[in-house]
């Protein structure tokens, strides 16, 4: 199975939060605040379930309607064969890399023989 | 089975056979092992949508089509059952595609070795950044070649490669056997066949990477380059030879000597060989009368000329070493023998100024009797540019020059708009003088229309 390498930064406010990618998980708190590189596998085909948890009410710190401190995770690049998608690619063609909340994503890799297509649309 | 299928990447215009996976199928059948070629980029140059992923690296408009396309000759490929597929990257315009083509190989045909190799891995230059690192940390390939491929390519299908940027010089160009087209679709090119006679110059011009990337100039003996030819227009029945050399007169030893075996030959040959290539203008006594009498004997026909400047102070200081006075006399030898050529040049130069520019204008206008017969064509090309490695470069701050965001983007002493104009400036006065200068546009719309018209 090909690996795939996911950087990501973890953002705090009272702790940082849970992360589960694909059966890979971070319990709150596990994660330090600031830039972490993590691994998953996949399959051609497959959809990796990103999830953020453990994140509550008072999590998000505001000053005069600004956000000045945040619990949440932003997803800022995926390195898998052939490819690195950045952040810019996930915006353009995948979905939001901010998890400001307890979410899911699913990042739906296509199957082999769809794959060059995709990866000419997410290069383009 | 075939131990290394060479195949090339899209997209190259050129209508020459390429001369990289002949010398390797030659090395590989020396060393026991089998090779063979598809040419990939001559298949699909014709095709839009090739053209528009090869030179943007953005979706085809017809993205279904040119998926089908590509699994048509992945499947094709597949179907010729190699153990090694060598995918060759001939200029940076090639990337997309090939990045492209190890993708489908990758997904298609995961049981077969990658290889990539070529000038093209590298951007802005033969020194430019290598893209083969990258390429295997992205599994896109297993093995990437820097540079020659000779005796790397012998390292691979034997097990005892490894993967590395830097790379060693060849020393001796007389021990390879001769070039294999065999399994070459030689209809699909203009009828010439490439030959190489030496890598590297003899010259250190300033604005150039071809001594920085080859340190030596290496050359063949004249003997063996003349048998080559003899021996490949007699098995193919291909007379022109086109020199993929920088120059094929860097060793006047070597020149004269190959030169005096093809006359000798062509005195007698029922179908005697031309050929052509590129070169350097040599001052008289380097280069007499009798030698340019003996080029033409020998077959030689056209030659492209890195004249680069017509300001005798510009060539100067690029290192050329030929006068004005070597020019006017190169060319009345060339019109003599009847030896055609293309001139090389490069507009902008970082001593170029207003007086270099009508030193220019005037030299063409002394020039003018030889268009355009004799001087068949001026490529002008864009304007200079600055490339990694080059003596430019390294003094760039003590030339007054600010490096830009591309090799043509610099400031200093002209800016790229003065350049421009210059440019403008010289097509039009060589345009008005006779000569071929395929950058002017009107003439370019008026080849254009002949070629839609000819296909």
């Amino acid at each position: 199975m090909p690996n795939a390498t996911v950087k990501l930064y973890a953002g705090e406010c009272n702790g940082t939060a849970g992360f589960k990618i694909g059966n890979k998980i971070f319990q709150p708190n596990e994660l330090q605040e600031g830039d972490h590189t993590l691994d998953f596998e996949y399959e051609y085909g497959n959809e990796i379930v990103f999830t953020m948890f453990g994140k509550g009410n008072k999590d998000t710190k505001m000053k005069d309607g600004e956000v000045v401190k945040d619990k949440y995770i932003e997803i800022k690049q995926i390195t898998m064969d052939f490819l690195i998608l950045k952040n810019w690619q996930f915006h353009t063609y995948l979905w939001d890399p901010y998890f400001g909340k307890n979410e899911t994503k699913v990042f739906k890799i296509p199957t082999r023989d769809n794959f060059p297509i995709w990866y000419m649309e997410v290069t383009s | 089975m075939v131990d290394v299928l060479f195949v090339s990447a899209s997209l190259t215009f050129s209508s020459s056979a390429p001369a990289a996976p002949a010398i390797l199928i030659s090395m590989l059948e020396h060393a026991g092992y089998s090779g063979s070629f598809y040419d990939f980029n001559s298949y699909t140059k014709g095709d839009d949508n090739f053209k528009q992923y090869a030179i943007s690296g953005y979706r085809p408009d017809n993205i279904i089509k040119f998926n089908q396309d590509f699994k048509y000759h992945v499947q094709k490929i597949k179907d010729l059952n190699p153990k090694f597929v060598g995918i060759s990257v001939f200029t940076y315009q090639c990337q997309s595609t090939a990045r492209l083509l190890c993708i489908y190989l990758r997904l298609l045909a995961p049981e077969i070795k990658i290889i990539v190799g070529g000038q093209g891995l590298s951007s802005v230059g033969v020194q430019g950044e290598h893209l083969g690192k990258e390429w295997e940390e992205l599994n896109l390939c297993d093995f990437y070649v820097v540079s020659e491929g000779e005796y790397p390519i012998i390292d691979i299908v034997s097990g005892n490669h490894q993967n590395k940027t830097t790379w060693n010089q060849i020393q001796d160009l007389n021990e390879f056997p001769i070039p294999n087209y065999e399994s070459y679709d030689l209809n699909l090119y203009t009828q010439s066949i490439p030959i190489t006679g030496s890598r590297g110059c003899v010259r250190r011009c300033t604005f150039c990477d071809i001594h920085v990337h080859w340190q030596k100039f290496v050359f063949r003996s004249g003997k063996s380059i003349a048998n080559e030819m003899i021996v490949q227009s007699q098995k193919h029945g291909i007379y022109h030879f086109a020199f993929t050399d920088s120059l094929i007169n860097g060793s006047m030893k070597a020149y004269k000597e190959m030169c005096n075996v093809l006359a000798d030959y062509n005195r007698t040959a029922d179908q005697p060989v031309t050929w052509e290539g590129q070169f350097i203008f040599r001052p008289k006594n380097q280069m007499p009368e009798d030698v340019w009498r003996l080029s033409s004997a020998a077959g030689l026909n056209h030659v492209s000329i890195g004249i680069e400047n017509l300001s005798e102070s510009v060539r100067d200081h690029m290192k050329k070493k030929f006068s004005n006075e070597d020019i006017i006399y190169g060319t009345q030898c060339m019109q003599k023998h009847n030896i055609t050529g293309t001139f090389l040049m490069i507009v902008g130069y970082v001593t170029d100024n207003e007086e270099t520019l009508q030193e220019n204008l005037d030299m063409y206008t002394r020039l003018s009797d030889f268009a355009p017969n004799t001087i068949r064509k001026v490529a002008i090309g864009t304007t200079l540019a600055i490339l990694p490695g080059t003596p430019l470069e390294i003094q760039a701050e003590e030339l007054g020059v600010t490096l830009g965001k591309t090799e043509n983007d610099w400031s200093g002493p002209s800016t790229l708009e003065t350049r421009l104009k210059w440019r403008s400036d010289i097509i039009k006065h060589a345009t008005s003088l006779g000569f071929f200068v395929p950058e002017n546009e009107e003439q370019q719309v008026l080849i254009d229309k002949l070629q839609k018209e000819d296909a």
